[in-house]
């Protein structure tokens, strides 16, 4: 969509209608079409992350520095070389940073979804627990929940540190 | 490599170019340009910051096309960029997420080259341009010297016919860019290709060339055309040879006369 001016115009409106609707108000609507099982789950969960990634990603294409794009080109890259071995290596930061985001939104959103309608799960425990007033199985749920958080956010960041090693950074 | 032909490799012919401001006429920035540039020869455009120099040679490149007139190269019309013409720019234009070797290979890559063809090339460019060492350095780990010298072997390995630079060295220190100029001209000297280099530099321009083209002040034109008769291969030495000066003098007088450098500084 940064790229090719053809995608950017059928997407753009696609993605821009659907941008402001937080992802969990989708779940209801799910929850009718596909019941309480995985499938609304995932759909809601997969609305929620391409939303909040793609905008980073589209930014970060659209960013390629021009004088390494006109360098290219000199050497003879065509178009899609140029998408390939230009645009996209210059806006990997952008993307890795976009997937960080859209982890996070995912977690929440399953969490969240887990919490209104779900047969298992950590979410469906906690409001299981709330039924019998397990206040420590909720406090449980709650430190969980933070610790994968935690540990998703970091595999990601150090994968992120080692794909973007070639970036000249503020800090060593 | 030069048959002998009387053919010019690159000429433009009648270039004029506007960039459109916005408003009714835009700037002219290059009138009716015609210029000739000789096989295997060393030319540099000479002129202060906005005479339409950069301009002229990305028309050159096909990186900007001309409102009017036409680039020929080898007598046929050449329009966008492609792999005859190799540019090194002003800006750093190493990729900063490939390592030395990988930046070589780019333009190999694009041209099909087979892996044990470009894995020699990279290693004989490499050598030439005093990198060995460095291979698998990414260009945040270099100096700006050593990142020009990588932006010259990428375009020197994938052997464009015609090597166009803009004020490549000018954003390096004195000491660097001196060096640079002889490490240019020898590389030159062992493999001959045109060159259109982009320059303000007067001692720069003498220097490396074989003609100087002095451009006007804007509207751009070339003003009037220098052979530098020094002898070659050039050495450091010479730019304070008398001869430099005498050459240097002349050339300054053009500049004072087109551009009043003197009446306008204080």
């Amino acid at each position: 969509m940064g790229w090719f001016w053809l995608a950017d115009a059928v997407f753009d409106p696609i993605v821009e209608l659907i941008r402001p609707v937080p992802p969990l108000a989708y779940i209801p609507l799910m929850i009718l079409w596909f019941g309480i099982d995985e499938t609304p789950k995932i759909l809601v969960i997969t609305i929620g992350a391409f939303v909040s990634c793609i905008i980073n990603v589209v930014a970060g294409v659209k960013n390629t520095p021009l004088v390494y794009i006109e360098a290219a080109r000199t050497m003879g890259a065509k178009n899609r070389d140029l998408f390939f071995t230009i645009a996209l290596p210059a806006a990997l930061p952008y993307i890795l940073t976009g997937m960080r985001v859209a982890l996070a939104t995912a977690w929440a959103i399953l969490v969240a979804s887990e919490l209104i309608a779900a047969q298992r799960g950590l979410g469906f425990m906690m409001t299981n627990a709330r039924r019998f007033v397990r206040t420590d199985s909720i406090i449980v749920g709650i430190i969980c929940i933070g610790l994968l958080a935690f540990v998703m956010d970091r595999a990601i960041r150090y994968i992120n540190q080692r794909m973007t090693g070639w970036m000249e950074r503020r800090e060593g | 490599m030069s048959n002998g032909s009387s053919l010019p490799k690159i000429e433009c012919e009648h270039i004029s170019h506007i960039f459109e401001t916005g408003e009714d006429q835009g700037t002219v920035a290059l009138q009716d340009v015609s210029l000739q540039v000789r096989d295997c020869e060393f030319l540099c455009l000479l002129g202060p910051s906005g005479c339409g120099k950069t301009t002229l040679l990305r028309i050159i490149a096909g990186l900007v096309d001309p409102t009017e007139g036409m680039v020929l190269l080898d007598g046929q019309p050449s329009m966008g960029p492609d792999a005859d013409k190799g540019m090194v720019f002003q800006r750093d234009a190493t990729f900063p997420w490939l390592t030395v070797e990988q930046n070589v290979e780019y333009g190999l890559k694009l041209h099909g080259y087979g892996r044990t063809e470009r894995e020699s090339i990279i290693r004989k460019y490499i050598q030439l341009v005093g990198l060995t060492g460095f291979e698998k350095a990414y260009p945040k780990e270099l100096s700006g010297g050593m990142r020009k010298r990588v932006d010259i072997a990428r375009t020197y390995a994938y052997n464009p016919n015609v090597l166009l630079m803009d004020e490549p060295f000018g954003s390096l220190d004195l000491f660097t860019k001196t060096r640079m100029q002889a490490e240019l001209l020898d590389l030159w000297s062992q493999e001959r290709k045109t060159v259109v280099f982009v320059t303000h530099d007067l001692d720069e321009a003498i220097f490396l060339s074989d003609r100087v083209a002095v451009m006007s002040k804007r509207p751009g034109r070339i003003r009037e055309i220098f052979e530098i008769p020094l002898p070659r291969p050039r050495i450091v030495d010479m730019k304070v040879s008398e001869e430099f000066g005498a050459i240097r003098r002349q050339l300054w007088e053009q500049f004072e006369e087109e551009f009043g450098v003197a009446q306008t500084s204080h």
